[in-house]
């Protein structure tokens, strides 16, 4: 009986050990996300003629991926005119909002931005409609080549359709064209000139 | 009196736990027949050296060894006129092996005879690599070294992640026994494989099908255990090195064991293992993966200490491993997506070269396993086990370098798992196991959501029992389990999403016969139902997959889902020159949870991506695994397997996604005897034949796509062709093993249907290979 109790105990402290011998696991408080996370795209278009005249669009989706759907302005342009057009980044989730267009001009070598119009909102890259506009970066990273954050737009004839503004990143691949890399941001406008 | 000790140690345990893997019951039985003239031997003496228990075997030749724990046992056979013979025999579970007997007058003839490859006694479709099998997956990941077995697939994301899927099923519903603990990485994606060494395996067995009660009730596919080799009996200091190469990627593995009995005290002893495994970027026929490379480093320790009538034993092992992801499978966006599919082939920038460098994405993961295990003699009756342990999972996900995106993950997750079971010795030709087993898991998350803050309870009671007719020709077997598993705490996440808890349980249960028509040939059948809780990421995933760029959806509302699986199972055996087996299987799985690939795409500023959700049907798969080896001449062996699954969704008429399709397998070997430096020599040539997967679910917009519900159709046929040799060769005393050969020799272009990235990329061109195997021994030759 003795030795019984014996055993009993031996098994006790081994169970003992087994627990009492494991580190404290870690078990953090979620923290909100450390990293950044653009919820907004605005457009500021400028009429070169005009500095008074003044359109902004903006693309924004607070609550993230997998939230409600984002709120998109439509943009309305004028036919036959020359916009300045400023690409900006942010994060809005942070307060106060943080601006991001920043560091894709510092790495405006690994980051090419895309200003495309298309008839219907799910069209291929390669349909895109280049007589709508001409496009024109103002911008240049330390290759010579363009980053597209300032852009020239002038404007053709009336037009409905969408504005996709795509940013794309190239590290090591960046030559000016779109296929290299992947897409960072990629958003929808819906466009009319008129 | 010892059957009333069973009969109320048995209701008293029904109030303890389950499912640890040291059984002190098992049967070693066969037959034992005279080489010359093939008559059964009656009245031979078979004598267990290490426990001193002796048998003799009947008028047919018939012998059983009975209540063995797991071990590596010397074993003598002898016989009046003929000379003895000694097999070393490695037991994990029931065996049969039928021992020949050189007959004395030609004792001359080299003593060379000791039956083959030993079979496990059960009714459930089981198979196991070990020894020469195992040697030849040295270097591999466990879910590729799993391909081996008929039956068994691997789902993988690029060259380095591969999950076994087997019979179909994957995941959550294959349980990994980790040296008989329950391996609980996180399974929340396809892109985990399991955190195990393979080389810590001195055997891998594989329970096909849901009759494996004592590990879980909810392995619904089956159940893969990763043995280790007990700990050494005998005095002495004893190691093994083993050394392999690749070609392909430039992958060199080393791995090492020393282990020892310690002389001043009985029955104490301890291993030390380590490995470490380092490889670069992969190469397809026609271009390299950029940052596919992998390393590893993982080691462990296990001390054992053992009595006549009781023993503990702790083990710790770590697993680290850095996993390079192929940039190129980083898509930004279903257009991106789209492009890359219709180019057949990856951007050039990501396909520039051979490098070691991992840079991001990749995967860091650890794994941190500490196991107590223990057990008792309860007198004549049975044997008590405990097992308790602790791991710990770390997983941190890093995507693709940008400045801009959400772009990491990072998960922890800590489980506890407890068991407590009684084995009983034979009764009435009874032998069974009852027990229960108890887990609690907390998972944490960082950075990026996708599976929330959680903590989960479960537990099961289990009760099994087998029984073996005295003429041996019978065996039936049975047992019933019930599992429950609670959710809970989920609320606690960033975003403020709310989570409902979640309760579920639901009895198992399995019954199985086997009948023996002679002793060539058998014939099993085995029904048995499983039942499994949904999985947190089934109930929670929300967000995006970024290196499949999908959004993920689950449903809290998913039901456990359960499964009824029959397996039917002929084998024949003629010893060395032909075995021959054929299973066939129907499951039928009531709220079998997927996840469904739709057409609508949810709007990120990283663009869109299409949104898949988890859902419910009832799922059929038929299916059947079938091998034949045949010595054919005195020097040549063919090897042949053929796995064909038919799976069906019952609910919506249509097939199922993402199921393996028909393969078979062939190998040549010619094993040309011993040189004179070179023993154990074998050549052979492998083809492996997948055919394309036809059976797809059709795109209800279109049912003419051959797509499917897919972004792109199953990739077409393949064969692959494989060279091997293999030797032992000796310097000295000094044995060395060795094989080197080569997979894929002909260069071949391909993609696997169940490779994540068959959007991107072609598979793994050619790739050589050398493996060496060195035992050591220390100090005084062991006795």
């Amino acid at each position: 009986m003795k030795k019984n109790f014996a055993r009993l105990f031996l098994f006790a402290a081994l169970f003992t050990l087994a627990f009492a011998a494991c580190k404290k696991e870690k078990n953090d408080t979620p923290t909100e996300n450390a990293n950044e996370e653009i919820t907004t795209l605005k457009l500021t278009f400028t009429n070169a003629a005009n500095a008074a005249d003044v359109v902004t669009a903006t693309w924004k989706d607070l609550d993230g991926i997998a939230g409600n759907a984002p709120v998109i302005d439509k943009i309305n342009l004028k036919a036959n005119t020359t916009y300045t057009v400023a690409t900006e980044l942010f994060d809005e989730r942070k307060n106060p909002p943080d601006n991001v267009t920043a560091e894709i001009e510092e790495e405006g070598d690994e980051h090419r931005v895309f200003h495309l119009f298309y008839a219907s909102a799910t069209a291929a890259v390669k349909d895109s409609i280049t007589t709508v506009a001409t496009v024109t970066p103002l911008d240049k990273d330390s290759k010579n080549l363009p980053i597209g954050l300032e852009i020239s737009m002038a404007t053709k004839a009336a037009f409905t359709g969408f504005l996709n503004v795509v940013v794309r990143h190239q590290p090591g691949a960046k030559n000016g064209t779109y296929a290299p890399g992947s897409t960072d941001v990629l958003t929808i406008f819906p466009v009319e000139i008129k | 009196m010892i059957r009333k000790f069973a009969l109320t140690g048995a209701l008293l345990q029904l109030l303890f736990i389950a499912g640890a893997s040291a059984q002190c019951t098992i049967r070693l039985s066969g037959t034992i027949t005279d080489s010359e003239t093939k008559l059964a031997l009656s009245g031979a003496t078979i004598v267990v050296k290490e426990t001193g228990l002796s048998v003799r075997s009947n008028d047919k030749g018939f012998y059983s060894l009975d209540g063995l724990c797991p071990g590596i046992y010397n074993i003598r056979i002898s016989h009046i006129g003929c000379a003895p013979v000694d097999i070393e025999w490695n037991v994990s579970a029931d065996q049969r092996r039928n021992i020949t007997l050189p007959h004395s007058i030609t004792q001359l003839q080299e003593v060379a005879v000791t039956g083959h490859a030993a079979k496990e006694v059960t009714t459930a479709p089981v198979e196991s690599l070990s020894g020469k099998e195992l040697d030849k997956t040295r270097g591999l990941t466990l879910g590729e070294a799993l391909k081996k077995v008929n039956g068994v697939t691997s789902m993988t994301t690029g060259p380095n992640v591969s999950k076994p899927v087997i019979n179909g099923l994957h995941s959550n519903r294959v349980l990994v026994l980790n040296n008989g603990i329950r391996q609980e990485g996180q399974q929340w994606g396809t892109e985990h494989a399991p955190e195990v060494d393979p080389f810590l395996a001195n055997k891998i067995v594989v329970i096909k099908g849901a009759s494996a009660l004592r590990y879980g009730g909810d392995a619904i596919g089956g159940v893969v255990l990763v043995e280790p080799k007990p700990l050494p009996v005998t005095p002495g200091m004893k190691g093994e090195v083993d050394l392999v190469g690749f070609s392909n990627n430039r992958l060199g593995a080393v791995s090492a064991t020393l282990e020892q009995q310690v002389p001043k005290v009985p029955g104490l002893s301890w291993r030390l293992q380590g490995t470490l495994r380092k490889g670069g970027n992969t190469r397809t026929p026609d271009y390299w993966l950029d940052n596919t490379g992998v390393e590893e480093y993982n080691f462990s320790a296990a001390l054992g200490w053992k009595k006549q009538n009781y023993g503990a034993e702790i083990f710790y092992s770590q697993f680290n491993t850095n996993l390079g992801v192929f940039e190129g499978s980083h898509i930004g966006n279903r257009t991106d997506l789209e492009e890359v599919i219709k180019q057949q082939r990856p951007f050039p920038e990501f396909t520039e070269g051979f490098s070691y460098d991992i840079n991001r994405p990749y995967q860091h993961v650890e794994h941190e396993l500490f196991k107590v295990k223990a057990y008792l003699n309860t007198g004549k009756a049975g044997k008590l086990n405990l097992v308790v342990a602790r791991q710990f999972n770390f997983r941190n996900e890093l995507d693709r370098s940008s400045a801009l995106s959400v772009n990491q993950m990072n998960l922890n997750l800590t489980t506890y798992t407890g068991e407590l079971v009684w084995d009983h010795n034979s009764w009435k030709g009874l032998r069974g196991t009852i027990g229960t087993s108890a887990m609690y898991q907390e998972n944490s998350y960082k950075s990026r959501l996708f599976i929330p803050n959680y903590q989960s309870m479960q537990w099961g009671a289990f009760w099994m029992e087998k029984w073996e007719s005295s003429n041996n020709k019978w065996l039936l077997e049975g047992g019933v389990r019930y599992d429950h598993k609670d959710y809970y705490n989920i609320d606690d996440n960033a975003k403020e999403i709310n989570y409902p808890e979640q309760e579920y349980g639901s009895f198992s249960g399995s019954l199985g016969a086997q009948y023996r028509l002679n002793d060539h040939l058998h014939i099993s059948v085995n029904a048995a139902r499983a039942w499994r809780a949904a999985g947190v990421n089934e109930l929670y995933a929300s967000g995006l997959h970024h290196g499949a760029a999908v959004i993920e959806q689950g449903d809290p509302f998913l039901k456990g889902e359960s499964a009824s699986k029959f397996n039917a199972t002929l084998h024949y055996d003629l010893g060395e020159k032909l075995e021959a087996d054929v299973n066939f299987y129907y499951n039928y799985i009531h709220n079998f949870i997927f996840q469904q690939p739709t057409d609508s795409v949810v709007v990120t500023i990283r663009g869109a991506f299409p949104y898949t959700y988890y859902r419910q049907a009832d799922a059929s798969m038929k299916g059947m695994d079938a091998q034949l080896r045949w010595q054919f001449l005195p020097k040549w062996q063919i090897l042949t397997k053929a796995s064909l699954l038919r799976a069906y969704n019952e609910s919506a008429n249509d097939w199922m996604i993402g199921m393996p399709s028909d393969r078979f397998e062939h190998e040549l070997t010619f094993f040309p005897g011993n040189l004179k430096r070179l023993k154990d020599n074998y050549v052979s040539v492998t083809m492996n034949n997948v055919l394309k997967q036809t059976r797809i679910p059709a795109n209800l917009k279109d049912p003419g796509d051959p797509r499917g519900q897919d972004l792109m159709a199953p990739p077409g046929a393949y064969n692959l062709f494989g060279l091997e040799a293999g030797s032992t060769v000796h310097f000295g005393r000094q044995p060395i093993s060795v094989i080197i050969g080569a997979a894929n020799v002909l260069n071949t272009r391909y993609r696997e249907y169940l490779n994540f990235f068959r959007y991107f990329a072609d598979e793994p061109g050619t790739n050589i290979y050398l493996k060496l195997k060195v035992p050591l021994n220390f100090g005084k030759k062991a006795s």
